[in-house]
């Protein structure tokens, strides 16, 4: 199907849900509008009107739509063997990398997996959360907000790897007593922006050669964020901290060609890191 | 008094500390050294029975005269020394491929050539840790104050893992 018309279908259903939600606005207003003659009346009808807006927003298959056909040609545009799926990365899954901590509030959406040049990856948005609270005060600190990417990394290796951009939440991703240490690199330009930290020296700078720290650097100039890049069975984890929730369908602006665009350079982010990194080519 | 005490007392702790140090980095060098053995005997291995398969897959060809290789680890020059042959093996070994298509194209040899790389990248890493931990050592020694304490354990700074000078050289190779 083209571009433009996936565009037109999508616009239409927009619209209608624009439409459908219009019965809900008086009924806030009226709320407000309640709220200082009688607050419980008002709040109820406040709390009705956001309820059916919310249900009437996430009812229906637009938000489907967008990302299964909007989404997805943009995903065909530059991978093969693409799956999709609401749901992102398991806790555990997560947990286990200890790359950062979890928090007490976990959530991963947009799964998107699929195979560029022969290198497999998988993409996910994850939020990470400590929600304190203490009498009648929250405190929520964010961990981690961003896309988690994970990569096939064909050179063989047993240990633990963890490359941190000074900034990035966490410290050892071991903790104090673990036998994970942190090691300085030859180049200084690195060791000023990254931090690592490994369960073997060797392993470390077998990983990370004179022209994988280049690619490192070149990436962390390349991305708007903080960096985290994991190195774990065989496997990459590429972590960008820039508190960002991709391929949200909007609902009260236009989707055209600009549209398109920005989920273009969503998804060329994947492309960017595999090809700047040389995944490829290892 | 208790002032002089106090003051003595973090003297101390502090002299223990960067003691420790420097025997931590001294212990350091030491394992990326033995990192070092260890990479050596790997290339050395996947060296003698990659020129075994060679003059297999080259029983049918004139006869290979690549020099055997003798595997040195005593001191830095030693090792450097066998680094410089192997690298001049490897070389001849990636040449017998270049001048015969036929064993170029065959699977095991281009397993070779992959081993034969790992190993040489393993090798690279061990060299460069090593020196990086040589590094740290040697700053160390040098800075005041742990230079005051590292003359008293009559610590001196230690050589550098050197191996890129010969590849400057060119390979001579006798098929």
């Amino acid at each position: 199907m083209k571009d433009n018309e996936i565009l037109q279908r999508l616009n239409e259903k927009r619209k209608k849900i624009l439409k459908r939600m219009a019965f809900a606005i008086p009924l806030i207003i009226l709320g407000v509008l309640c709220f200082f003659t009688s607050p419980m009346v008002g709040a109820v009808l406040v709390f009705l009107g956001i309820l059916i807006i919310g249900i009437i927003r996430y009812s229906g298959d637009y938000e489907k739509d967008y990302k299964e056909s909007l989404v997805r040609s943009v995903f065909e545009r530059y991978f093969t063997d693409i799956k999709m799926q609401d749901a992102g990365f398991d806790y555990e899954f997560v947990e286990q990398t200890r790359l950062i901590p979890c928090g007490n509030t976990y959530s991963s959406d947009d799964q998107i997996s699929g195979m560029y040049h022969g290198i497999h990856f998988t993409r996910s948005d994850v939020c990470m959360q400590q929600v304190t609270r203490t009498g009648k005060t929250t405190t929520t600190t964010t961990y981690f907000s961003g896309y988690w990417m994970v990569f096939d990394f064909p050179k063989s290796f047993t240990s633990y790897l963890c490359v941190k951009e000074r900034g990035f939440s966490g410290g050892n991703p071991g903790g104090w007593f673990s036998s994970i240490e942190k090691f300085k690199m030859e180049n200084e330009l690195f060791n000023r922006t990254y931090q690592v930290y490994g369960s073997s020296q060797h392993d470390a700078f077998y990983i990370l050669t004179p022209h994988f720290m280049e690619s490192l650097l070149e990436l962390n100039e390349k991305f708007y964020g903080d960096l985290c890049i994991g190195f774990i069975e065989n496997q990459i984890h590429v972590l960008i901290d820039n508190h960002e929730n991709s391929f949200e369908a909007p609902l009260l602006r236009e989707i055209n060609e600009e549209e398109i665009r920005s989920i273009d350079k969503q998804v060329r982010v994947i492309t960017r890191i595999i090809d700047c990194l040389n995944l490829v080519e290892k | 008094m208790i002032i002089v005490l106090a003051i003595l007392v973090i003297v101390v702790i502090a002299v223990i500390q960067m003691a420790n140090g420097l025997k931590r980095a001294e212990v350091k060098i030491d394992e990326a050294l033995s990192g070092i053995d260890v990479a050596l005997v790997k290339r050395y291995d996947v060296l003698t029975s990659s020129l075994d398969a060679l003059k297999g897959l080259m029983k049918f060809e004139k006869e290979l005269t690549i020099e055997t290789i003798e595997l040195r680890k005593g001191t830095m020059r030693e090792r450097s020394e066998t680094l410089a042959k192997m690298d001049q093996t490897q070389s001849q070994i990636f040449a017998v491929g270049e001048n015969y298509p036929q064993i170029k194209s065959s699977e095991s040899f281009k397993e070779l050539q992959r081993q034969i790389q790992d190993c040489e990248e393993h090798l690279q890493a061990a060299r460069r840790a090593y020196n990086a931990n040589v590094s740290l050592f040697n700053q160390k020694i040098v800075s005041f104050p742990s230079s005051l304490i590292a003359n008293m354990m009559n610590m001196c700074s230690k050589e550098f893992f050197e191996a890129e000078s010969h590849k400057k050289e060119n390979v001579k190779i006798d098929l």
